[in-house]
């Protein structure tokens, strides 16, 4: 009795820490977010939009808002590439029998996917990509190559967040619903997913924050293409390995940096709160 | 119930040399066992003696786990249940599943209790609505809940909660019931609404109880199979198996006496 005394106090303990180390983490993103989109504000209101774009004037160029639609277009393409599958893969792996052949091989794939060099991936989707040993002369192509790279390196990661998210609801909501005669995929629908929904939204924001974050696939791919878009990573990338010394660099350096850790710290908060919201609706 | 008196009236559920195994652990040993229609039969026995498992066969729920297998013969009005040709949400409609917890959906009353009927494809507002107050008029629900039918039904206390699972599966029109240790969860005052609830279904369903409470499957069963090991050690009238058992380990259990 008095073990288990002791061993309730420390998980009590260990899970007061937790939640206060959560918690400063939680704060701390926050607090980062709050100023950043303040100081892009204060940026904003200072000295505009057109402010922002000022260096286009200088002689590196610089297009904010080309950029910002460069990053919109892939996330746009790659967004749905790789929602739609990792529902279905996290909905099979849900209802699947464990334990068959090929679910081995599904849960095996997931396991060994976020493993695989972000490099790899992009020399696959150049190899898929090209034909020929030549760009697809519809330059843009290039951006769709690369939201399709971002989307294979990104289903695994969110495949599995969304399965921990639906497995993490009751098992006896899904026992439930079918014993009252609702077909699996019906459960999964109706009970398990919308109680889910929280988790996986927060899930499907960190994945838009790596997407819009991905710097060496987007580099790699539209390098070679050739594109003339350029999504903010690789605008920033640019910069910072062409032209470091140019004069006028600085602030379109800082103002995109400050512009990416932003959306990125948005994305992560964002998602960090519908989490929080999750673990409190269970608790209900 | 017991073979003699099933064979003079018409038998509901017919259960054949089932057998269950968890992985490779066999729980359910080849057992065999008749309900009529409209009989109550409880089955009664120490934890781990199968009798979960047998209910879970009937309404086909060891599909969900890939490493239970279940083997025999099940049928229900002389229609296969375990065939691979059986439509299982029709069948899961027909017998209707109680779990020891209640198992209420994180949705309204309402929705809890119209939920089977949606799955099934009804949509009709008026159907519904006539649905859910039949079904929670047998669960003795109704004059407290009608005010309170949009409310989450996660918030209501765990015994109307359980009434309205019953009141879910009652929805769907079932033929049998299947409550597995129903009032697990519940104080000995909920328990006996509980039981008041069963007890006035049993006119018009046939009912298949798993229950720890003796009292309980006395009160409320016609016939009771009592299960040691995944098989059934005895099984009769209620009355009979109660107070005059022919096993002496259905004696000793009956008694709360350890047996080795």
């Amino acid at each position: 009795m008095g073990l288990s005394a002791a061993r309730a106090r420390r998980d009590r303990s260990g899970r007061a820490f937790a939640s206060f180390v959560q918690g400063v983490a939680i704060w701390l993103s926050g607090t980062v977010a709050v100023a950043l989109a303040a100081a892009f504000i204060a940026i904003l209101a200072l000295e505009g939009w057109q402010g922002l774009k000022a260096a286009s004037s200088s002689p590196v160029g610089f297009d904010l808002t080309r950029s910002l639609i460069a990053s919109g277009y892939i996330l746009g393409i790659a967004l749905p590439l790789v929602i739609i599958p990792s529902f279905l893969a996290a909905a099979a792996g849900y209802d699947v029998a464990l334990g068959g052949p090929t679910t081995r091989w599904i849960a095996t794939s997931l396991r060994v996917g976020p493993m695989t060099p972000t490099v790899a991936v992009g020399a696959a989707a150049l190899w898929f990509g090209v034909r020929g040993g030549e760009m697809p002369t519809f330059s843009s192509q290039g951006i769709v190559i690369a939201a399709v790279a971002l989307a294979a390196l990104n289903l695994p990661v969110l495949t599995r967040r969304i399965l921990a998210a639906v497995r993490d609801v009751p098992a006896r909501w899904r026992m439930a619903a079918i014993a009252a005669g609702a077909a699996p995929h019906t459960a999964f629908l109706n009970v398990i997913l919308p109680r889910a929904f929280p988790t996986v939204a927060g899930a499907l924001l960190a994945t838009a924050a790596r997407m819009f974050g991905e710097t060496a696939i987007v580099a790699m791919i539209l390098n070679y293409a050739g594109t003339p878009l350029t999504p903010v990573t690789l605008d920033l990338w640019r910069r910072l390995t062409q032209q470091p010394e140019t004069p006028g660099a600085g602030a379109p350096l800082a103002t995109e940096t400050l512009l990416l850790v932003t959306v990125i710290v948005a994305f992560r908060f964002g998602a960090r709160l519908l989490q929080g919201r999750r673990r409190s609706g269970t608790a209900t | 119930m017991s073979p003699d008196r099933a064979t003079s009236v018409e038998i509901k559920l017919e259960v054949r040399d089932l057998h269950v195994w968890y992985d490779k652990r066999h729980v359910v040993r080849g057992i065999s066992l008749d309900v009529a229609d409209r009989t109550t039969a409880a089955l009664i026995g120490a934890t781990g003696s199968g009798r979960t498992a047998v209910l879970r066969a009937l309404n086909r729920l060891h599909d969900l786990d890939p490493s239970t297998r279940v083997e025999g013969n099940v049928k229900i009005d002389g229609a296969e249940v375990l065939g691979s040709t059986t439509d299982v949400p029709a069948l899961r409609r027909r017998m209707g599943m109680i779990f020891g917890e209640p198992a209420t959906l994180p949705l309204t009353v309402f929705e809890n209790v119209a939920f089977g009927l949606r799955a099934k494809g009804v949509s009709d507002q008026g159907t519904l609505d006539g649905a859910c107050e039949r079904a929670l008029r047998q669960v003795m629900l109704w004059d407290s809940l009608q005010k309170q039918l949009h409310e989450n039904a996660l918030s209501l206390p765990l015994d109307w909660q359980q009434r309205i699972c019953i009141a879910r599966a009652l929805a769907v029109g079932p033929e049998v019931l299947l409550f597995d240790d129903p009032a697990a969860k519940l104080d000995p005052v909920a328990s006996q609404q509980l039981d008041d609830v069963i007890f006035r279904l049993r006119r018009d369903f046939t009912i298949l109880i798993a229950t720890n409470d003796l009292h309980q499957a006395a009160r409320l069963s016609d016939v009771t199979f009592y299960m040691v090991d995944g098989e059934i050690a005895e099984s009769g009238e209620t009355l009979a198996i109660f107070n005059r058992p022919t096993d002496s380990r259905t004696e000793d259990f009956l008694a709360g006496r350890a047996w080795s």
